[in-house]
């Protein structure tokens, strides 16, 4: 997928709040991923065979969960993030009174009131969650770095990991046998983590330590 | 270190540092000094009941297995407190966070179940990943009209690797991170908060 940088300026009253301007970049996204043989590997090769055999076990168990990926990725809509994170978190913005629009980069905003987010999407897809029961669900992983100026945003003054998982667990045989709801899965965790990022940000950006 | 170097000593953290054949019991909970605003705390103060859930786990033994080096489950990992009541105390910290108030007799009733609480390792060839799973569905229930206000399920998860297969405390750690995301899930609810705005006034106690 190619790079994709947005830059949403919002201005806007937050509740009780001065008028706020916030720039949001989501960074380059990742591709659609299954980890599955990954999540339940073990270090058998390298108990056999040592460095060597972890290598190997290690591109086996990529090699396995790719297949598995070519499998699903065909449900997956390529512009999924777009279509639920980035519209999800414009639409909470603007639940809450923000003005949206989008610049393709942070630029030093001249309001004091200017707040930077920028979303770091580091995987997403389809994951083992249960090593016991070798169910698998949707999950989201990524970073959040945000500050009041420009320049807490280049040194990470603030920063939060996200790591969310969807509600519905299934086999991995279950989701292949029946993927059409893939789609609406991850868009609807996206979306869940897009509106929780934002209403972090509305309700917390006085303290932005905070979480 | 060299990869290898570091395989060893995950392998050795999973299953040897740590006793890999003692259960394992972890003390948890949301810690006091964490505070998240959100949409919950738009609503006017409310008084709730004590939160009261039902533990629903499919399996209510463990929160965990311990692992060695090769994957296979040694032994348990438990709650030194029961993990529905850990989990009622995250949900009542999450409506203290927004500014409301939990007391006997509350206005409204939270009741619910407890449908996961789970630590996982994901163990890798260059480094240890510990994942923390809370999951709970809740309902919001006028104590009055018993009227159900809100229903939903919510949830908290956390990730963090390591390069080793670290100890207790940090598995107290992340399962204490995914209780705290439980509670901003709750804070942070748009639809629990417009739910609550929406509530019709008490009519008055029930004769």
């Amino acid at each position: 997928m190619a790079p994709l940088w947005l830059t949403l300026l919002f201005t806007a009253v937050a509740a009780s709040k001065e008028p706020l301007t916030v720039h949001i970049a989501l960074s380059q996204t990742p591709d659609f991923d299954v980890v599955h043989h990954r999540a339940t590997s073990n270090a058998i090769g390298v108990a056999l065979f040592g460095a060597i055999g972890a290598g190997v076990q290690a591109s086996v168990e990529h090699a396995r969960d790719v297949a598995k990926r070519d499998q699903l990725r065909p449900y997956v809509s390529e512009g999924i993030w777009d279509e639920a994170f980035v519209a999800a978190l414009e639409e909470t913005f603007a639940q809450k009174g923000f003005t949206v629009r989008e610049s393709p980069a942070p630029k030093e905003d001249a309001a004091n009131s200017a707040l930077y987010l920028v979303v770091r999407p580091h995987s997403f897809g389809i994951r083992v969650v249960d090593t016991t029961t070798v169910y698998v669900s949707t999950y989201v992983q990524f970073e959040v770095t945000y500050g009041r100026e420009l320049g807490e945003l280049r040194r990470n003054a603030f920063e939060d990991s996200y790591y969310m998982t969807g509600d519905r667990q299934v086999s991995y045989a279950d989701l292949l046998a029946d993927p059409g709801e893939l789609n609406d899965d991850l868009a609807n965790l996206l979306s869940q983590a897009a509106r929780r990022v934002a209403n972090k940000l509305i309700y917390n950006s006085e303290q932005p330590g905070a979480g | 270190m060299s990869r290898l170097a570091i395989l060893l000593l995950t392998s050795m953290s999973l299953g040897l540092a740590g006793c890999a054949f003692t259960p394992a019991t972890l003390d948890l909970g949301v810690s006091s000094e964490v505070h998240v605003a959100g949409p919950l705390g738009d609503v006017s103060p409310l008084r709730f009941s004590p939160p009261q859930l039902e533990d629903a786990r499919l399996d209510r033994t463990r929160i965990g297995h311990k692992k060695n080096g090769y994957g296979e489950n040694t032994a348990d990992i438990s709650s030194a407190q029961p993990v529905a009541q850990v989990v009622e105390t995250a949900v009542a910290k999450a409506l203290v966070d927004g500014r409301h108030s939990v007391v006997t007799d509350g206005d409204i009733r939270v009741s619910g179940t407890v449908n996961r609480f789970w630590f996982e390792f994901d163990s890798n060839f260059w480094s240890v990943g510990f994942i923390g799973d809370v999951r709970c569905s809740l309902e919001f229930i006028d104590a009055s009209t018993g009227r159900l206000i809100h229903k939903a399920d919510y949830s908290g998860s956390y990730a963090m690797q390591k390069a080793t297969g670290g100890l207790e405390k940090t598995w107290t750690v992340v399962l204490n991170k995914a209780l705290e995301r439980l509670v901003e899930a709750i804070v942070l609810d748009d639809e629990l908060a417009a739910a609550l705005k929406e509530r019709a006034p008490p009519t008055g106690p029930s004769l």
